[in-house]
């Protein structure tokens, strides 16, 4: 059982945002593997613990990945793949094209990823990658379970959970309560440093930086407006309903 | 000729026992030796001192008072009855003969009455066993053996000294009172009987000795002598410094303890030490709430564990002898399947040695329940060390298997990234000095003329609760005129918790980084509101480089009254009773400070709980528990709170964090929570001041 899985590092998620130059800044702040792909990463070693094969990570990002990726190997993942060109950086679709490229030379029967990056949130690219391949996804999954060349899924749908069943290979992206990510060993960690860790550029690849040009663009980054203090109303109730009424309409302009 | 079988037979039977002695402990010895060797601080004349007051003193064994005097009389009345053995043999052989000393006949009292003393006390412990049935102890028949050599080794005593009476017509004296009473009894039968009677009292008194020689290193009886040993090789530094792990060597695999050999010699020792009193269990917070874990057992088990490995790493030595008479019964229950397989050596059977410490012999469960609190190793009265061998099993769980609950692998995760426990935003840190009004509490970078570094910890930081002993704390100082700094958001968790649960790795990182912001910023007073951080620094953070002066709070608040600098004058009427803090207390013998602060404030009325000071029991949180689930039995804070609402307190007092959090969360628990304040110290000196 050979398993890939898609891999981004993100802002840990206490990190507060602070933009300069309408960007956001990087400086100072804690990276951790995206939560969700933790989920996957973790997936991934286990079913390979159970069934033997490798497990591959694949990134697109830039040098900093290095880190997370190490992690991943630290806790037991055999290899890496970065692809660390920052001319293939883009939105979802580069993300989605470059990545597609790079699964395709490799052998697989399952491909994980988390379902969501907690930076963007776009969720989108895992399935862009299986149409792409043009291979099954089952999103939200929280329990996976692995028979021959059948695969049973329980995925969450938002508070529900439904049960489904595909053959492989298929991409499958995890939720919350998949698994408990590990805590790498520390000869675990020793052995990381060892593991390969392949970076290749656009020519690597065989992919032009135009043909997988980003087709969204990113006109304005901005925070969200500071909460302001609430307002409790006063005097009598049906005075209180009329001001709120009021206020809603003229301050609030909601209604 | 009689004389000379005699003699031979003699001579047989002492070698045997002899060499049988000296093969069995040899055994023991090199199974010990299978461990690592243990780098011990030399220091003779401290050692020396350890003997006196443990071994001679017995100074733990008194700790509980009727089982302690009992001892104490078997001790002395052993030893010196023992000593007597030579003039009793001597006599064999040579008739009429006894020892050549002055005053021979306090000789001979002495041994009577020390005779009666040990007679006395074995029936008191027989019955402490037995009927009493001592819940520390067990009733087994194998647990009370000893009994059973004593009493006929000292009534031996008294008819070889009686028949010798009235073979040499003695008049009955004083001074052989209970030798003096059989002759009587005697009387009248013929030389030849009273001899016969002499002698068989004579070997019987010879053949138990002999057969106990045999039977003691063979059974828990080895602590006759290994409690000795240990007592001299105890740890001499603060139980609060737990060993260092050297991570320098990059070709190390295995961190930790993973098998029984991955032990100290030292460590190893103890288990042969065991006399399992149940001391250690009795005082147990977690086999108090009903967890798997159990001190003695540990102990046991390791030691069975020892001697089977060992015997068949060393398929020469000798671990029973003869055949299996003395073999005691396995202590480990052998849990997984597997296992169960090899011990009944089922045709797939794997060989003892084979199951896993960790698993097959002291499981998960037992690991984690420990709370490091210490109580244990307070109680033991041969010294053994406990929780340095439960944090070395937990080190390789952590550091080399990375086996941990995901509750663990969270705390570890969020220390790492954010360098608090809950992985709130670093940058946050310094936030709690922001509520309070009127007073600056300035960072280190903010000025330079600071006398005490106040290191507020993680919980003082960011836990609601906890953040108003730190703002109390402030409050006082500001009042009294003393001058801090804190580290503000350059403050790294302490590492206590995270070292406690066996991430020595990440607990370096977490000491070098501190060290070196101590060290930046020129502190030289260290104070803080957490235990666990004063433990820490006071005592394993000198051995990575930190040069400072490191207080808890409540010394410097008492110091501070004491000085009148503070004026506690606002009456506090409270009946308050105060829970000791394991790191504070046990580790560190602060008891006074506290309780000289609430002395100091009129009004209150301090009550005693039955397990206070060296006794106190933990809360619940130690040993980095406070952030791992408590699933199994009941809840320790719950326990301890109980103890403590059984003086009817209107409030009560603690001098740690986590404390606070434990028996608050037990008032809660309990509904008592309007009626029962639950208060730092520091906040009820802060109402007494004007």
């Amino acid at each position: 059982m050979n398993i890939l899985v898609l891999l981004k590092q993100t802002f840990d998620t206490e990190e507060k945002i602070v933009l300069e130059n309408g960007k956001v800044s990087e400086e100072g702040v804690e990276f951790v593997i995206n939560p969700y792909d933790e989920y996957a990463v973790e997936e991934a070693i286990k079913i390979k613990e159970e069934l033997g094969g490798e497990v591959t990570t694949i990134s697109l990002g830039p040098d900093r990945f290095e880190s997370a990726i190490r992690t991943a190997l630290a806790m037991g993942v055999d290899k890496a793949i970065l692809v660390d060109d920052p001319d293939v950086f883009g939105d979802e679709y580069t993300a989605a094209k470059v990545l597609t490229e790079v699964i395709k030379d490799q052998t697989y029967d399952l491909i994980l990823a988390g379902y969501v990056a907690v930076d963007d949130a776009s969720g989108q690219v895992p399935q862009r990658i299986a149409d792409m391949l043009n291979i099954p996804i089952i999103s939200t999954a929280v329990k996976i379970e692995i028979d021959g060349s059948n695969i049973t899924v329980h995925r969450d749908v938002e508070g529900d959970t439904e049960i489904l069943e595909a053959p492989l290979p298929v991409i499958i992206t995890s939720q919350q309560g998949l698994n408990d990510p590990r805590y790498p060993s520390l000869p675990g960690i020793m052995k990381a440093k060892k593991k390969p860790l392949d970076r290749l550029s656009a020519d690597d690849i065989g992919v032009s930086p135009d043909e997988v040009k980003a087709k969204t663009e990113v006109i304005e980054t901005f925070l969200p407006p500071k909460k302001e203090a609430g307002r409790i109303l006063s005097g009598e109730i049906s005075d209180q309903g009329r001001e709120l009424v009021q206020l809603l309409r003229s301050e609030a302009k909601v209604i | 000729m009689g004389y000379w079988i005699n003699f031979i037979a003699f001579l047989v039977v002492t070698f045997y026992a002899v060499w049988i002695f000296y093969k069995v402990l040899q055994a023991r010895i090199s199974y010990i030796k299978m461990g690592r060797p243990a780098n011990l601080e030399k220091n003779r004349k401290a050692r020396m001192k350890n003997i006196w007051k443990l071994v001679f003193g017995q100074k733990k064994l008194l700790k509980d008072k009727k089982s302690g005097i009992a001892h104490v009389g078997i001790f002395y009345g052993a030893i010196i009855v023992q000593a007597g053995a030579v003039d009793l043999i001597g006599k064999g052989f040579f008739h009429g003969w006894h020892v050549p000393i002055p005053f021979y006949h306090y000789f001979t009292l002495s041994q009577e009455i020390l005779v009666g003393i040990v007679i006395v006390a074995v029936f008191y412990m027989t019955y402490r066993r037995y009927i009493e049935k001592l819940s520390r102890l067990q009733q087994t028949f194998r647990a009370g053996l000893v009994y059973w050599f004593l009493i006929p080794l000292m009534l031996s005593v008294v008819v070889a000294e009686g028949a010798e009476m009235v073979i040499f017509n003695e008049a009955t004296t004083v001074y052989k009172p209970l030798s003096s009473l059989f002759s009587l009894i005697i009387a009248g039968v013929s030389d030849l009987t009273a001899t016969v009677i002499f002698y068989i009292a004579w070997w019987a008194h010879l053949l138990i000795l002999l057969g106990y020689l045999v039977y003691l290193p063979q059974h828990k009886q080895f602590h006759e002598i290994f409690a000795i040993v240990n007592s001299y090789l105890k740890r001499l530094h603060s139980p609060g410094r737990l060993s260092s792990v050297d991570f320098e060597d990059e070709e190390q695999e295995e961190f930790g303890v993973g098998k029984i050999e991955d032990f100290t010699q030292k460590q190893l020792i103890d288990l042969y030490a065991c006399v399992e009193c149940g001391r250690c269990t009795d005082m147990c917070p977690a086999s108090g709430s009903g967890k798997t874990l159990s001190p003695r057992e540990l102990i046991t088990k390791l030691r069975d564990h020892l001697t089977d490995k060992g015997s068949i790493v060393k398929p020469n030595t000798v671990p029973w002898a003869p055949g299996e008479i003395f073999k005691t019964p396995r202590t480990y229950a052998v849990s997984s399947s597997r296992s169960e397989a090899s011990v009944a050596g089922g045709e797939d059977a794997l060989p003892l040695n084979e199951l896993n410490l960790i698993g097959d012999i002291i499981t998960e469960e037992e690991i984690w329940a420990c709370t490091t609190c210490r109580n244990c190793e307070d109680a033991c009265p041969v010294s053994n060390e406990h929780v340095d061998k439960i944090v070395d099993l937990r080190r390789y769980l952590v550091l080399t298997q990375g086996e941990m609950s995901p509750e663990a692998t969270r705390t570890f995760n969020n220390i790492e990234r954010q360098s608090n426990p809950w992985g709130i935003n670093r940058k946050e840190r310094a936030n709690w000095r922001e509520e309070i009004e009127d007073i600056v509490v300035p960072t280190v970078k903010e000025t330079e003329d600071f006398e005490y570094l106040f290191f507020v910890g993680s919980m003082g930081s960011f836990d609601i609760r906890s953040k108003k002993i730190a703002q109390s704390l402030v409050k006082i100082f500001n009042k009294a005129g003393i001058k801090i700094a804190i580290l503000g958001n350059e403050e790294k968790n302490s590492g206590d918790s995270v070292r406690r649960l066996g991430n020595e790795y990440l607990f370096q990182q977490l000491a070098v980084e501190n060290i070196t912001n101590f060290h930046k910023y020129n502190v030289k007073k260290i104070v803080t509101i957490d235990p666990h951080a004063y433990n820490t620094f006071k005592n394993e953070y000198p051995s990575f480089g930190l040069e400072a002066e490191v207080y808890h709070h409540t010394e410097v608040l008492a110091k501070l009254i004491e000085e009148g600098r503070i004026k506690p004058e606002k009456e506090v009427n409270e009946t308050i009773t105060y829970h000791d803090s394991c790191y504070l207390g046990r580790y560190n013998e602060k008891y006074d400070a506290p309780r000289f602060i609430l002395n100091a404030i009129p009004g209150v009325t301090l009550k005693e709980m039955e397990r206070s000071r060296e006794n106190a029991m933990c809360c619940g949180a130690g040993g980095g528990l406070m952030w791992l689930e408590e699933k199994e039995g009941t809840r320790i804070n719950e326990l301890r709170t109980e103890q403590a609402l059984q003086l009817k307190p209107t409030a009560i007092a603690t001098a740690c964090p986590y404390c606070l959090t434990m028996i608050t969360d037990g008032t809660k628990a309990k509904n008592v929570e309007e009626e029962v304040k639950t208060l730092d110290v520091v906040e009820l000196l802060e109402k007494s001041l004007a």
